[in-house]
Order: C-alpha cells, then sequence, then structure tokens
C-alpha cells in the first residue's frame, strides 16, 4: 500500500480516519456498501450509482444495470481527508480483464472482530453479481472453515470460474485463488466525499474545462466583434460626418484638383517681373538726356531671322565676366532713338549702349544693321539681356 | 463512474474547450483583420477630411482671387472686372473683343478657370490689348500693378510712343475665370 494511504476497513477499528485531515484514505471492508439488488441500508450515504459494464455506451444506456454504493456516514466528518473506493478498484480491475468466462473477485477488509468480505462476480466482461459476506477476524481458527465452505459454495455456483484475491486482505495462500495484490488498487483517484446520487461533483472539472472553453470563445468573439463594430462606427461617424457631406462626400479626385490649384496659385508670375523689368528699363533710359524709347517689348520676339551679331555691350558692372551665350534668348526688344551724331553707326551705338547698359544693368547687343537714320535721328534697334 | 469514464470526460471537455479555444481565436482575427480594413478606411476618410482642411486657405485664396464665370454675362461687366481706370489706364471698351477662351490646364487636366483673352481690334500684331495713360510713369504703374492682379494674366508687354503718348500693347492679355 502507498504509505501516505490509510486504509479504513471499520470505523470502530479506525476512529484515527477521524483525523486525517488531508490524507488519502482508502475505503475498504464494512465501511462501503455495494450492492446489485438492494438499496442503501441505513447509516450509509448513497453515492453515484456503478455501472455493471465497462463501456461508455452502457454508461449511457437505461438498461445497464447499476450497483448502488453507499459509504460509512462517519468517514463524512474528517476534514480534508480525500477518499477512494476498494470497491471502485475491483470492479474496475475486473472490467478491464475483459476476458470470456466467469470470474470471482475476492476484496474485502480485515477487521479486529470480522473480515468483511466483497464479492464481484464478472461472466464475459460484465458484472453479475455483488455479495457481502462476513467471515470471523482472520486469526479466529474458525476462519479457514468459514472461508472453504464459502468458496464450495461458489464453486458449485460458478463452475469453471476463475477465482481471484485482492488487497488490502491478506494472502489466503490457497491454491484454487490468485492472489493479485494492490493491483486493483492502483491509479484509484482519491477525491473529497461528496453526498447524492448525483454524478455532477464528478463532472464539476471537466465541465468547468468546458465552460472555460465556451467562455474563452464567447468572449475572443465578443471582443473581436466589439473591435469591428467600433471601427465601423469610427467609419460612419467619420463618412457621416455633416462637414464631409457638405463638402459632396470623400472625393480624392477633387483633392487632387483643390491641390493643383494650390499649386496654380503658387507659381511664379513671369509677368509681375516683366512689368518690373520693363519699368526699371525705361527709367534707366530716360535718364540719358538724348536718347528715346520708341518701342520696348518684353518678352523680346523670338523670331530671329538670322544669328549674326553687329556688336555686345555689358555694363561696367559685369566687365570681364561671363559673356552672354550666343544661344541664349534676348529678354527685352527696344528701339531707341537718339539725336543724329557725325559718328558712324556702329562708334555711335556702342557709346549709347554702353550708356544705356551702365544705366540699366543689361548687356545689350545690337541687332544686325539695327540702325536707321530719320528726320535727324538715329534708331538702334538692341536686344536685352536681364542679369539675374 | 470509473476513472476510464472520467478520464474521457476530461478528454471530451478539454477537446471541446481547445476547439472552441482554436475557433475564438480563428474568429478574432478574422474579426480584428476586418477592423483593421475598415480603420485604414476610416483613417483615409479622415486624412482625406485633414488634407481639406489644410487647403482651407488655398479655397478661400481662389474664391477671392477668380470672379465666377457665371456672375459675368457679357463683354461689358467683363472689361468692368477688370476696370481699367482704377488703375490709371485708359482703353476703347467699342475696340475690345474676345480673342480666345481657354481653359487653364495643369498636368493635362483643367482645373476650373476659364481664360478669356481680350485684344484690341486692329492693334499691331495680332493679340494684344491696347491701353495708354498720360505718361510713363503712370502707364508703368497700372501694368505693374495689372500684373500683379490674380486673375489677370498677361503674356508679354510692348510699349510704344505714338504721337507722344506712351501706349501699352499687353499681349495675350487674358481675364480667369473660377468656374464649376
Amino acid at each position: 500500500m502507498h504509505s501516505q494511504v490509510e486504509v479504513v476497513v471499520s470505523f470502530e477499528a479506525h476512529e484515527a480516519a477521524r483525523r486525517g485531515a488531508g490524507k488519502r484514505v482508502l475505503l475498504a471492508g464494512e465501511t462501503v456498501f455495494a450492492s446489485l439488488q438492494h438499496a442503501i441500508p441505513p447509516g450509509f450515504v448513497i453515492q453515484p450509482p456503478r455501472d455493471a459494464l465497462g463501456t461508455l455506451i452502457a454508461h449511457f444506456s437505461k438498461d445497464t444495470p447499476r450497483i448502488a454504493v453507499g459509504i460509512d456516514e462517519r468517514a463524512f466528518g474528517t476534514g480534508k481527508a480525500r477518499f477512494a473506493l476498494a470497491f471502485d478498484g475491483y470492479r474496475n480491475w475486473g472490467l478491464r480483464q475483459r476476458r470470456k468466462g466467469t470470474m470471482v473477485v475476492f476484496g474485502g477488509g480485515e477487521g479486529p472482530t470480522t473480515t468483511k468480505l466483497e464479492i464481484l462476480v464478472f461472466v464475459d466482461g460484465r458484472i453479475v453479481a455483488v455479495e457481502e459476506k462476513m467471515l470471523p477476524e482472520r486469526e479466529s481458527h474458525v476462519f479457514q472453515d468459514a472461508l472453504l465452505s464459502l468458496i464450495a459454495e461458489l464453486r458449485l455456483r460458478y463452475p469453471g470460474a476463475r477465482f481471484v484475491q485482492a488487497a488490502p486482505l491478506t494472502d489466503w495462500a490457497l491454491d484454487e485463488i490468485e492472489f493479485i495484490g494492490e493491483a486493483p488498487l492502483r491509479g484509484l483517484p482519491y477525491r473529497p466525499l461528496v453526498r447524492g446520487t448525483s454524478e455532477r461533483a464528478r463532472y464539476r472539472t471537466p465541465a468547468a474545462i468546458a465552460a472555460a472553453g465556451v467562455m474563452l470563445y464567447a468572449s475572443a468573439i465578443g471582443f473581436g466583434w466589439n473591435r469591428f463594430t467600433a471601427a465601423q462606427a469610427a467609419y460612419d461617424e467619420a463618412v457621416n460626418d455633416p462637414w464631409v457631406r457638405r463638402q459632396g462626400g470623400i472625393d480624392t479626385s477633387y483633392l487632387d484638383l483643390l491641390n493643383t490649384r494650390r499649386r496654380y496659385m503658387e507659381e511664379p508670375r513671369r509677368q509681375v517681373l516683366l512689368a518690373e523689368k520693363a519699368a526699371s528699363i525705361v527709367q534707366g533710359i530716360a535718364s540719358i538726356r538724348e536718347a528715346r524709347i520708341v518701342e520696348i517689348r518684353l518678352p523680346a520676339p523670338s523670331i530671329r531671322p538670322e544669328r549674326q551679331v553687329e556688336m555686345t555691350v555689358s555694363p561696367d558692372s559685369r566687365k570681364g565676366r561671363q559673356e552672354i551665350a550666343a544661344d541664349r534668348l534676348p529678354d527685352v526688344l527696344l528701339t531707341l532713338s537718339v539725336p543724329r551724331s557725325p559718328e558712324t553707326a556702329l562708334e555711335h551705338a556702342r557709346r549709347v549702349m554702353t550708356e544705356v547698359a551702365n544705366h540699366t544693368g543689361i548687356s545689350l547687343r545690337l541687332v544686325h544693321q539695327g540702325w536707321r537714320d530719320a528726320q535727324g535721328r538715329r534708331l538702334f534697334t538692341v536686344e536685352g539681356f536681364i542679369h539675374d | 463512474m470509473t476513472s476510464a469514464t472520467s478520464r474521457l470526460w476530461w478528454l471530451i471537455a478539454l477537446a471541446f474547450a481547445a476547439i472552441l479555444a482554436t475557433g475564438g481565436i480563428k474568429g478574432y482575427r478574422i474579426l480584428s483583420n476586418k477592423a483593421g480594413e475598415q480603420e485604414t478606411v476610416t483613417e483615409s476618410v479622415i486624412r482625406w477630411k485633414q488634407n481639406y482642411l489644410a487647403l482651407a486657405e488655398s479655397i478661400k485664396r481662389w474664391d477671392a482671387s477668380y470672379r465666377r464665370e457665371e456672375s459675368i454675362p457679357d463683354m461689358l461687366s467683363l472689361i468692368a472686372v477688370v476696370n481699367f481706370g482704377a488703375y490709371g489706364l485708359a482703353s476703347d471698351p467699342d475696340t475690345i473683343m474676345i480673342q480666345k477662351i481657354d481653359q487653364v490646364r495643369r498636368g493635362n487636366a483643367p482645373i476650373g478657370l476659364s481664360s478669356v483673352c481680350l485684344a484690341s481690334a486692329g492693334a499691331p500684331g495680332t493679340s494684344a490689348l491696347e491701353l495708354n495713360a498720360p505718361s510713363y510713369a503712370a502707364l508703368f504703374e497700372g501694368v505693374q500693378r495689372l500684373a500683379r492682379r490674380a486673375d489677370i494674366s498677361i503674356g508679354s508687354i510692348a510699349i510704344r510712343v505714338e504721337k507722344g503718348t506712351p501706349i501699352g500693347s499687353l499681349g495675350d492679355f487674358c481675364v480667369l475665370l473660377g468656374r464649376r
């Protein structure tokens, strides 16, 4: 027997069992009542009935015979002890054998004055009889006779049966009986005692596990559902925003259009620069007494019939800097009128252009054959390059 | 109840719980994925609104800059919109004509702006609007201010003197009008 398990076969003999808080107690002998036919006698607390068959289907079948089981009610004041029934051990062991034929299992407990035998008879893997027999105590000189007559009687009733004897009975050492010791008692679950026939207590933990599963499922789905509905609500709120609705709903292309408009309005406007430059050039030339503007055009018309250039003049402030690139288009076209002078047209042009360049800060280029004499005045057509 | 059936019940309960747990987790994943997708869409709506709000200044500026096309029924009101007089410039309304009407485009898409281009009939060159002012100073002052107007686009500026008065000739002079 396991060292921590206390075997209790009768409460008269084992008052100690009542102290046994936290212990594991195996109930055998007189402390347990089991019967296929009889009701639980007074003094015993009814327990869930045991099936006479070991299969799962039998467990749910109404036709399966059940064994009424009771426990001595004195077992119930024993604090937190956990209990197992030796009877369950015999029953389980017997059903596990699953063999054809008949088998008689002797179990029970040996008290100081009596030996109580629990006899289970298995036929083809099912329990057909559960009997309780009272014999004298083991040390009594009549014990052997009573036992042998009992065995003989059973031999008559169950001819050819296999006879098996189990703990906590001590080995009778009879040839015809196989002693299997504690084999049936191994692995018995020890549990707190519960009153009543209901098996609810047995199902409590599995039921709790199943319920936990249901809870987990429900809360996972519920949590997910909450997230989902919250997301949906947030979307509805965002879309049904009265402000958004007033804009005619979500329209990405409209947003793109607005952005294009914003960029359009931020584009630099050349016309402002043109007007300023025109003003500053005209102002610069106005300070030259002899020169007058006939025409000024910004930007210069891009029609360039030929690429020949008569002369290029830059303002003094830009002397020595990079020349105007040959392929650069002029910014300004100027037609200037000056009083005619005896100089050659080109010399005259150079003088006037240098003065204009210095007054306006732009580089000038005389257009090919860009001079003309008329009514005592000389007209120069000049291209201007504005420096940044 | 035998310990075998008891163990079976345990197994059934555990299997049941395991199935429910995996099912629950799977269901949660599906739902939260859906929620995530929804949140992305919601975010884009919110971002849209934020972008829109960020553009509020620009929308206001647009509306303030451009007169609506439908508010200008005829030529006279168009010239009134430009209001040359306010810039010290004079033009002969009788010779002004609409040269072309275009859509302002950016990236090949119209941006909701009509460009109504004006020219003086008989002006030298092809498409210029002639303006005059008593002096150079007044002419340039007026043209510079006109050029700064957002709803007026000027392609080129030419100034010449005719009989002592400076004449400004604005090429590709267009009035920009907002449209739906």
